[in-house]
């Protein structure tokens, strides 16, 4: 693929502009707090550069093999072509080329006077893919700033972030950017996404309460993933979304009284999530579950048994201290002795993408495959799980007896009410009705045995 | 060693903490500060800025985190006084709470040198004590046991100790008459104390009354003041901000608890609704403290369980002083009940109306509708049983917002539109009548009498009937000279013609808007109710007026109560009975109970539970005579 060089580009869309006929195209586009009107002219594909920080392609580039390429000349033509490929795999992308191939171009793209495109990337890859020659671009003049051309940007970004869909990670670093490079407010960020519908109290309010959870949701895949010294990519965490808001969730819960449990819990889940743990048992993993359910079961387990006190006691914090924690009280939390399965999750996070895994066993360090302790680990789990709702189930029997005759009695008095407005109906079948009545009756009885016999 | 490290200064009003960035701190830690801290602020890529209470109740997970990902830290001396001030406040608080026994504290050495004046009551001197030895104390005493005296002692001890400079006290306008005359009772020579009113602080004052929505206006000048020299911040019917940071009174109070020096809370009734109301009070004493000390079904969502609160009671014994009704050491009230017969054109409107409405309601409904439906009913019921005039007029605009009703709908043509226009121009209504009696016997004994009606209309006709006795007037319609200094008729101006002027015989007063503040157990011992509501907290409270701390020993109180035989005046009699038992328990108990008691703003309902209506049901039906 052919890209001009960036002197070859200015030139080349400094003469459009200049070329551009008084009624020629314009368009209006937000630009510092108003509108303003900017020529749009035909451009050959060659004379524009996909711009590396898309943001639907952010948590792909950043787990990608050609990372550094990209980073180092963004503009190059490997990085280009690196780009483009992750343009083509997006959800929407088909969609978008069989609307160019039917009905062309409608909006035109923007772009730098360099020729950098401020939007119509994934537009551009897909002309491209159909063989088409030329872009209609909205060219910003050369004195435009950074901030200006960022503050577009985010505009446009917007108007397309409310039309097509991000994935979990993407938007999560999404609003992350707009925290830290937009310097935008946690309101004004839940006001841009729509979070918030108004900027009544209420609405900010609950905005707000979304941005900041988007905040911990990625704070939260970002600590798993530096534990894990950066091998597991973003992409693994899509899926996982409604699993960690509930993480999070129990997580805030827990964390004002009793900071060490609600860690120790969050660990724990995520150590489900790690081993591919489905929702209904992760819902299942309480503060009681890692000692009480857990790690019985992982005794239980050939595979796991010996390496129960290594994998889930608590280690001292590593090397010296760093300055200015001397004041902070030392943490008399509640839970504090209780297990902690801070080294299983740090065991299977830093091991992602090995094929092995080595443990301290009683004769030295072992090797065993990931893939074994990941299944012994997901096993224990689940049956720990099935342990701790078989217990509750426990606790509910004892109530069973009580809540079934409480309904049948509600039942049939609702039928005693729907008998009085139906007997007058021809086709009502009363003897069947009687028949069941008597039915009823017999099992009533029985039931009344039984209290007689066990006074 | 060289780490990257955060910065952290403290901002004095409102209590913020700034967390910056330094140089080398990673993105994902920046990200985890602001995951537990929040992300508000300027440059939230850069500097965060922390409410102290969410940065105080959010440190556990530092130390994990800066050695993991080796940042360090860098505080700024106030920072640094706020973790260690957190710190053995936590300490103190858990030594109260594990240890139990306080130190003996020597009350009259330590006021000795003072300008405190008052003697004190026994019960008030063991409060005293008790609430001394600790550094942040509450009086949860029940009303009339002199908690203001207790805490004007706690101020001047704790100046002469040198532990604070001067006091703030939070309080409903309402409940400021009582700090200025206390103030006077209390010390000599007596420190300046000046009413906020939003403008400029008085420089001189030493104590400074401000009430709850002042202090959400004008919050920064009241902070800074506070904190610019040590103080003692007062919450007195502190239960108004048990919304805690949820509502606006409790996140004003809540912030400015980090500023005071020493914080003491007053009232009678710590948790209106359940135990669970005491977290944000409890945490106004003990910042961040509240959670970890009360019992944790207490804390959930949703309805705590009964004996919740004898519970909590127990965890926080050490931490409140309560003086239960009994102690104050009174002697019960004498009371009478007056009948009068239901008899003439009276009864005819009396049966017509039960009629119009008997067959109105699905006797079997609970629900909001019903109860504000019948609420009105009751209002009808009320006027027809005392004075069937008003059926005709409806509310007075100065009635109480519960009161507000309109004139009893009659078609034009019915028997009842007959009676009504008949009644006015043929009869005065029997108990007019039987209390002009009584007014004069006490007059002639030179006892003057203060005299109970929820209706205005009925007040103002008393004031015209009654006009040789000069009648002092309050009810809603009587500014406050505190919310209008320049009216020509105040609430204050009316009080003080009752105490001091001989002339004048009788008060004329309206529940709702005769409160707490107000006592006349100097001046009057003979209270008639013309008729009361199913409010029994309203009603209790209206006899404390002239049944209260102060009273001479063989003071006798006589309350009268007026009585239509066969009207809803019985069923009132029978339900008020009830409740008041139920609620004179309630404030006999030394521990924590859910009580309410009405106050201005709160004032409460006409029929305020569930067998009020059973009860109201029957009468209407006929099934209660007797």
């Amino acid at each position: 693929m052919a890209i001009m060089s960036e002197e070859a580009r200015i030139k080349r869309i400094a003469d459009a502009v200049k070329a551009h006929p008084k009624d020629g195209e314009r368009i209006s586009l937000p630009w510092q707090d108003t509108q303003r009107v900017f020529p749009v002219v035909k451009l050959e594909l060659e004379a524009l550069v996909l711009n590396p920080n898309s943001h639907r392609i952010r948590a792909q580039l950043e787990s990608h093999p050609q990372r550094e390429v990209v980073k180092d000349s963004p503009y190059g033509e490997e990085a280009q072509e690196v780009i483009a490929v992750l343009l083509s795999e997006t959800e929407h992308f088909e969609d978008l080329r069989n609307n160019l191939r039917e009905e062309g171009q409608r909006d035109p793209g923007v772009v730098t006077h360099k020729g950098l495109l401020v939007n119509a990337n994934s537009r551009l890859v897909a002309m491209r893919d159909l063989g088409q020659n030329y872009i209609r671009v909205a060219v910003l003049p050369p004195d435009a700033t950074e901030a200006e051309i960022t503050a577009l940007e985010l505009r446009l970004q917007m108007q397309r972030e409310l039309k097509q869909e991000y994935t979990f990670t993407n938007e999560l670093l999404f609003v992350q950017e707009l925290t830290t490079k937009y310097n935008r407010s946690p309101e004004q960020i839940a006001l841009d996404l729509r979070w918030a519908a108004s900027r009544a109290p209420r609405e900010l309010e609950k905005g707000k309460a979304r941005v900041e959870q988007a905040t911990r949701l990625l704070s939260m895949i970002r600590d798993v993933q530096e534990i894990s010294g950066n091998t597991i990519p973003l992409a693994d965490f899509d899926e996982k979304r409604q699993a960690l808001i509930e993480i999070d969730q129990l997580y805030q819960e827990l964390a004002r009284r009793e900071p060490e449990r609600a860690r120790k819990v969050r660990d724990t889940r995520l150590v489900g999530v790690l081993v591919g743990l489905g929702y209904r048992e992760l819902r299942r993993v309480d503060e009681d579950f890692l000692p009480d359910y857990m790690i019985p079961a992982m005794e239980d387990s050939d595979l796991l048994s010996k390496h129960v006190p290594v994998l889930t006691s608590g280690r001292a914090a590593p090397g010296d201290a760093v300055p200015g924690l001397e004041i902070l009280p030392t943490p008399e939390s509640p839970g504090a002795e209780e297990p902690d399965p801070a080294p299983l999750l740090e065991l299977l996070a830093k091991s992602r993408g090995e094929s092995s895994i080595e443990m301290t066993g009683e004769d030295g360090p072992i090797l065993l495959t990931r893939e074994s302790v990941i299944d012994s680990v997901r096993t224990a789990m689940e049956s720990a799980a099935e342990e701790a709702r078989a217990d509750e189930r426990a606790e509910n029997r004892l109530q069973a007896p009580i809540d079934l005759v409480k309904e049948a009695d509600r039942k049939l008095r609702k039928a005693l009410k729907s008998y009085e407005r139906m007997r007058k109906v021809g086709e009502f079948d009363h003897g069947k009705f009687a028949y069941i009545v008597r039915k009823v009756d017999r099992t009533v009885e029985q039931l009344k045995d039984e209290i007689a016999k066990h006074p | 060693m060289n780490v990257p490290l955060i910065h952290i200064r403290a901002q004095a009003v409102p209590p913020l903490v700034e967390v910056q960035r330094g140089d080398g701190v990673s993105d994902t830690f920046w990200l985890l500060v602001r995951a537990e801290w929040g992300s508000d602020g300027r440059v939230p890529s850069r500097s965060i800025l922390v409410p102290v209470e969410r940065f105080l109740s959010r440190l556990s997970w530092l130390p994990p985190a800066c050695n993991r990902y080796r940042v360090g830290i860098d505080w700024d001396s106030r920072a640094e006084e706020l973790i260690r001030a957190a710190r053995s406040e936590r300490e103190i608080l858990t030594e109260i709470l594990i240890e139990g026994n306080l130190p003996r504290v020597d009350v009259d050495a330590r006021l000795a040198p003072g300008r405190f004046r008052r003697p004190l009551r026994p019960f008030q001197e063991r409060d005293l004590d008790h609430v001394l030895a600790l550094p942040h104390g509450a009086n949860f005493s029940v009303p009339g046991a002199g908690k203001t005296a207790v805490a004007y002692a706690t101020y001047e001890a704790e100046r002469l100790a040198g532990r604070v400079r001067r006091m703030l006290v939070v309080a409903p306008l309402s409940a400021f008459s009582a700090w200025m005359e206390e103030v006077g009772l209390c010390f000599e020579p007596v420190p300046v104390v000046s009413r906020y009113d939003g403008t400029a602080i008085d420089p001189n004052a030493e104590v400074l009354l401000v009430n709850y929505q002042r202090l959400i206006f004008s919050y920064s000048d009241v902070a800074e003041w506070v904190g610019s020299a040590p103080t003692l911040v007062i919450l007195d019917e502190a239960h108004r901000m048990k919304r805690g940071w949820s509502g606006e009174w409790g996140t004003a109070c809540l912030n400015l608890a980090y500023l005071a020096q020493r914080r003491d809370i007053l009232t009678g009734t710590p948790a209106p609704q359940s135990a669970r109301d005491l977290e944000a009070l409890l945490d106004f004493l003990w910042p961040n403290q509240a959670r970890r000390i009360l019992p944790a079904d207490v804390l959930l969502a949703g309805i705590a369980p009964p004996e919740a609160a004898r519970r909590t009671a127990e965890v926080i014994r050490p931490l409140f002083v309560r003086t239960t009704k009994s102690e104050l050491g009174l002697q019960p009230p004498q009371y009478q009940a007056v009948r009068v017969p239901l008899e003439g054109l009276h009864a005819d409107i009396y049966r017509a109306l039960l009629d119009q409405h008997a067959g109105h309601f699905d006797l079997s409904r609970r629900d909001r509708v019903t109860f504000a439906q019948m609420g009105e009913v009751v209002m009808y019921l009320l006027e027809a049983a005392t004075n069937p005039a008003l059926l005709a007029a409806g509310s007075s605009r100065h009635d109480p917002i519960q009161f507000q009703h309109p004139p009893l709908e009659v078609p034009p043509d019915s028997r009842l539109a007959d009676l009504l226009a008949n009644y006015g121009r043929y009869e005065t209504p029997r108990k007019f009548a039987e209390l002009a009696r009584m007014v004069e016997a006490n007059a002639s004994l030179g006892r003057k009498t203060l005299i109970w009606s929820n209706f205005v209309r009925n007040l103002e006709t008393l004031r015209r009937m009654l006009r040789r006795y000069r009648p002092a007037m309050i009810h809603g319609g009587v500014p406050s000279e505190l919310t209008q200094p320049a009216a020509p008729e105040t609430r204050e101006s009316h009080l003080a013609q009752f105490r001091h002027d001989p002339q004048c015989m009788v008060l004329l007063a309206n529940p709702a808007a005769t409160g707490e503040g107000v006592s006349l157990h100097d001046v009057c011992h003979d209270a008639i109710y013309l008729e009361r509501t199913f409010n029994a907290g309203q009603y209790l409270q209206s006899v404390d007026r002239i049944h209260r701390l102060g009273l001479a020993p063989d003071q006798e109180t006589r309350i009268t109560l007026l009585l239509t035989s066969g009207t809803v005046d019985d069923v009132v009699d029978r339900r008020v009975r009830d409740k008041a038992e139920r609620l004179g328990s309630m404030l006999d108990d030394r521990g924590i109970v859910t009580m309410s008691l009405p106050d201005e703003e709160d004032y409460g309902p006409a029929i305020d539970d569930e067998e009020d209506l059973v009860a109201l049901f029957a009468h209407l039906r006929g099934d209660d005579a007797d």
